[in-house]
């Protein structure tokens, strides 16, 4: 045995908190949960985070208030601040810790947003990060002024050149450029400081960008799409993939065809982290969690909300239903065309292909209606003391079924604090998880290079000879 | 400013209700489209985020002429002019007063607050000689929309009690160097202010006030409550 040689440093796992303020994941109903708006309570849940050491704390984001079969949805939490603003805040009140927000490339312009982003970056010492979602359905659309919405099919398209142009803004000062020295009497080194343009099919526009360069460069950019153009999307732009594949070995099927994807696409498939969402339910037993695990998922999924759910996929009134009993048949009217209800989408199929789906799998599983709804919708992953968790994170790890995880607690504000407290120790122990920040920026602690900075030609609209 | 406004009534206050029996977090009867359709913009709503604190954050506008003045009158809670001197200033209160009347302005009536750009020095002469280097650095004469005024605090006091006087609410005040003449604003004219009275001593429950409170501007109906 080479027992005088160093043992190979374990791949570390990647941790991020989760600030969920409009899904099934949150417990309302928790005596525990807390208000989702007030700025204590947000500010409370980075902190804890950062204590135990978190890589980045991240908002979700959504634009429109939810409606169902003609109503606002009421069963759930809602009401949402605007990320970046409340990002700002919280780059006040932490130091170490990433903070990602979730900003939509399709109702927003990459001018405001780019700047938006490179202000959280200065005002955070380097710690920006955006989760780039490419929203596309028509109910966002009534609220803004492009009217109508974006075709689906070109939402990436849309996407990338989003991300391309907001590069050329955040490359568009030379480091050097400020010189604000008093002898010299300039501000700007370069006059030309801030000079853009960008000229392609979704934006058209140059002028002055108004920020020097950011401590990252670019924010760190993540994105979570799962079709096939969100995959391409994300080989070809983001550093982090925000995964829905939870359990352990659909990660590792995922994280295969990330890495066949990138090899193909001649990227180093090792500078793409790939962090699934999940929750971890801790208990002084195996038996003890798997309980608790019941209880939560059945305050996550009321019974009203098993039926809306299901409803929002069948597209049809399912009122009449137990929840507590079968599921009913796809019928062959739900079929043709387009659902009555908000359209439920996932990975880019539709409704009824969903809703056959599902059925099966109740079919199989042997199902209720609120069973099938937890077992689709929740992600319970890590069951377990807080040793045994810390072993499955681990194990999960190091066989490359992630690079860590997005978690979020099941109550608003303090439901990681057991986590931090009990988890976060064992993975330390371990010898897989940072002890003390070792990095300045979100970037340098996720192990990823610096931006290198502009590249050589820029963006150019294929076709396109005339680069202005 | 109309959809921002309706926007922010979208929500009522009290829309959360978490009521466990039901299974209910909102009640929907209190959350409202606002179904906006004019030249510009056409809004659905409501907004995702719930009615703020004050009800409807306060709202300010520079305003230059008399098309200003009609906007802010319809739009604004407090309106920023650039009065050049105190008949200027009579003059602006005169037509702002009239641009309320000829929109029908609801609510309680603009407060109106004068700009003016400060150098603060203890002296005339000290606050002189720095403009007169900062023209020599810039090359040019420092230019303002609004007045400029160069001199001690004290003397500066006396002119915003005297504007005050023709019917200004307040004044913005813009410090030439945030370096000098903020700490001047802080350090020199707010306490002659205080001894002539124009300023309390302290903030009327300064701990928590809104920002509409302390403009005594108070907190809105919702449009959308029954």
């Amino acid at each position: 045995m080479t027992s005088s040689e160093p043992k190979p440093r374990k791949k570390q796992v990647i941790l991020a908190a989760g600030f969920p303020h409009g899904s099934p994941w949150i417990a309302w109903s928790d005596p525990e949960s807390r208000s989702q708006i007030d700025f204590s309570s947000i500010s409370y849940a980075a902190q804890a985070a950062e204590a135990g050491k978190f890589d980045f704390f991240m908002l979700a984001e959504a634009l429109r208030q939810r409606e169902h079969k003609g109503e606002f949805y009421d069963l759930e939490i809602s009401g949402r601040h605007h990320g970046l603003t409340v990002l700002t805040a919280l780059a006040a009140v932490t130091d170490h810790i990433g903070l990602v927000t979730t900003s939509s490339s399709t109702y927003n312009e990459p001018y405001e947003l780019a700047r938006q982003l490179s202000t959280l970056d200065h005002l955070s010492g380097g710690r920006a990060g955006w989760n780039i979602v490419t929203t596309s359905d028509p109910q966002s659309g009534v609220n803004f002024r492009r009217g109508g919405y974006l075709p689906h099919e070109q939402r990436y398209e849309r996407a990338r050149e989003f991300v391309a142009a907001a590069r050329t803004l955040w490359d568009s000062w030379p480091v050097e450029a400020v010189v604000g020295g008093q002898e010299s009497g300039r501000f700007r080194g370069d006059p030309a400081a801030g000079s853009y343009r960008h000229r392609g099919g979704q934006f058209d526009i140059s002028g002055r960008f108004s920020l020097p360069t950011s401590p990252q460069r670019y924010p760190l950019l993540i994105q979570a799409g799962d079709s096939a153009d969100g995959r391409q999307f994300a080989i070809d732009t983001v550093d982090v993939v925000f995964s829905m594949y939870a359990d352990p070995q659909a990660g590792r099927a995922f994280h295969a065809d990330i890495r066949a994807r990138a090899i193909a696409a001649g990227r180093d498939p090792r500078s793409i982290r790939i962090l699934p969402g999940s929750q971890c339910i801790l208990g002084d037993s195996v038996a003890d969690a798997r309980e608790r695990s019941r209880v939560i998922a059945r305050q996550q999924i009321t019974p009203q909300n098993a039926i809306a759910r299901l409803e929002q996929v069948w597209g049809r009134d399912l009122s009449g239903y137990d929840p507590d009993g079968p599921v009913p048949p796809v019928l062959a009217s739900d079929e043709p065309g387009a659902p009555r209800y908000a359209g439920y989408t996932a990975g880019g199929r539709q409704p009824p292909a969903i809703a056959r789906e599902w059925y099966e799998r109740a079919q199989r599983k042997g199902l209720t209606i609120r069973e099938l709804i937890i077992d689709v919708t929740l992600r319970h992953t890590f069951l377990g003391t807080p040793s045994q968790v810390a072993e499955q994170i681990d194990e999960a790890v190091q066989s490359d079924a992630a690079d860590g995880y997005v978690l979020t607690g099941h109550t608003t504000s303090v439901g990681l604090d057991e986590f931090v407290k009990t988890v976060v120790p064992e993975l330390q122990e371990r010898g897989v998880f940072r002890t003390e920040y070792t990095g300045t920026t979100l970037r340098e602690n996720l192990g990823l290079p610096a931006p290198a900075g502009p590249a050589p030609a820029g963006w150019e609209e294929p076709g396109e000879p005339d680069r202005g | 400013m109309k959809v921002v406004r309706a926007l922010w009534d979208s929500w009522e206050d009290g829309a959360v209700i978490r009521d466990v029996d039901t299974g209910r977090y909102l009640d929907r009867s209190r959350l409202h489209h606002i179904n906006f359709h004019g030249s510009r913009f056409a809004v659905r709503g409501p907004s995702i985020t719930p009615r703020p604190p004050q009800g409807q954050p306060v709202v300010a506008v520079l305003a230059h002429g008399v098309a200003d003045y009609r906007f802010a009158a319809q739009a604004a809670d407090i309106v920023y002019v650039t009065p050049q001197d105190i008949d200027d200033a009579r003059a602006v209160v005169t037509r702002l007063q009239a641009a309320q009347e000829q929109v029908g302005r609801p609510g309680p009536p603009l407060k109106i607050f004068a700009d003016l750009l400060v150098l603060l020095d203890e002296s005339w002469p000290a606050a002189a000689d720095r403009r007169a280097r900062w023209d020599e650095l810039a090359g040019e004469p420092l230019t303002s929309d609004a007045e400029i005024f160069v001199g001690s605090p004290a003397v500066l006091a006396e002119r915003l009690a005297r504007w005050r006087a023709v019917g200004l609410d307040g004044f913005r005040l813009r410090p030439g160097s945030a370096a000098d003449d903020l700490v001047a604003i802080s350090r020199g004219l707010v306490p002659e202010l205080r001894n002539q009275g124009l300023l309390p001593r302290v903030h009327e429950g300064a701990t928590r006030a809104t920002l509409r409170e302390r403009l005594g501007l108070g907190r809105p109906a919702n449009r959308y409550a029954a």
